[in-house]
């Protein structure tokens, strides 16, 4: 970046004798002749525009600035949970997040249990979602509850695992349930599917 | 400065150093562009039918159950007034060809059990009130999703999944 010279330096390099101003090297290299009288058709150096250039990384930043500004709630996707496909999945909303993946059940980040020990004796599951429940209502004291939960499951375990982890919700109030998908849409090939186990 | 006073001769055009401007912005776009989210994740609403009011209905609409038999198998039952009016068994080679002939068919399907004025413009998908999904432990989460996906697809969108013993 450091040696960019503008196509337009010759402003810095005037004057009657050889003065070494800024834009004199570029302009010798562009105007440059050849050994024995031919003359080059092209110019050794290639100009780089510097104008358009810098708009285009303008536009660039601004763009991408605001692209992500604009995109909605970000959710954070458990390690190792593959996400299933669907074309008509809505914005993600704020609200809890339950993820139940092959190493365990997690609410908010924080692990529960193993899913199969979870599925067996829910009650650390409903008593943190009883806790959390508290809290909401302590923090919006003057918001109604609406029970909505995320739902984050890996789309190759048992759909009997998610939809009885999903029964327990609305014991704890939690009756609006958002499965988070990735967007993708009828068609998508069930990739890398693993026999489900008996 | 017309009163014989002299100005100094400022330059009106500042001057920008182009390397560190370049430099930054080159760094911010790397870094807009590495920590960008590329995957676009949505979400789907489900109401569950235990517990909750998912699965109430006006009374002159119908319901609609998916039992999944297996992973290409499944039994759609429509449902009024808590009696099964008609019951149709889709099978195919895979789970996507299941969810494309689920989703070319359900028109057909729900013409014959829903009856609309001739001029109902909606989408038939509408007179559903509820669907149900009876899952089945053959049949994974994703392949469940992609069912539902197919449903909501055709203005189904109040869908409950039954919490049935793996």
């Amino acid at each position: 970046m450091a040696g960019v010279s503008t196509p337009s330096g010759g402003s810095g390099g005037g004057g009657s004798g050889p003065s070494l101003g800024p834009g004199s090297f570029h302009r010798h290299l562009v105007s440059r002749k050849g050994g024995k009288g031919r003359s080059f058709s092209k110019a050794l150096a290639p100009t780089l525009l510097l104008t358009p250039m810098v708009d285009m990384f303008s536009m660039l930043v601004i763009f991408l600035l605001q692209a992500f500004s604009s995109s909605p709630e970000l959710m954070v996707v458990t390690k190792g949970l593959m996400l299933p496909a669907a074309g008509s999945g809505t914005e993600i909303i704020d609200a809890p997040l339950l993820s139940i993946s092959q190493e365990g059940v997690f609410l908010d980040q924080v692990k529960v249990g193993g899913t199969d020990q979870v599925l067996a004796n829910p009650t650390q599951l409903l008593s943190r979602l009883e806790k959390l429940t508290k809290n909401w209502a302590k923090t919006h004291a003057d918001h109604e509850f609406k029970g909505e939960i995320n739902v984050q499951a890996d789309k190759n375990l048992p759909s009997t695992t998610v939809a009885k982890l999903m029964g327990y919700l609305p014991s704890q109030h939690y009756g609006s349930i958002q499965l988070t998908v990735v967007a993708g849409g009828a068609g998508t090939p069930i990739a890398e599917r693993t026999p489900v186990a008996e | 400065m017309g009163m014989g006073r002299g100005y100094a001769k400022k330059e009106i055009n500042a001057e920008l150093n182009l390397t560190a401007f370049i430099d930054m912005l080159s760094m911010c776009i790397c870094f807009l562009l590495a920590t960008a989210v590329w995957m676009q994740i949505g979400s789907m609403e489900v109401k569950q039918s235990h517990g909750t009011q998912g699965d109430a209905g006006g009374a002159n609409k119908v319901e609609m159950e998916v039992q999944f038999l297996n992973a290409q198998d499944i039994k759609v039952s429509f449902r009024k007034s808590g009696r099964v009016i008609q019951s149709v068994r889709l099978k195919a080679d895979s789970n996507v060809l299941l969810a494309e002939q689920l989703g070319t068919g359900l028109e057909g399907m729900l013409r014959k059990v829903v009856k609309v004025p001739k001029d109902f413009k909606d989408p038939l998908g509408s007179q559903v009130s509820a669907a149900r999904f009876v899952p089945n432990r053959n049949v994974s989460y994703g392949e469940m999703i992609s069912v539902m996906d197919v449903l909501r697809k055709n203005n189904i969108v109040n869908l409950g999944v039954v919490p049935v013993e793996g």
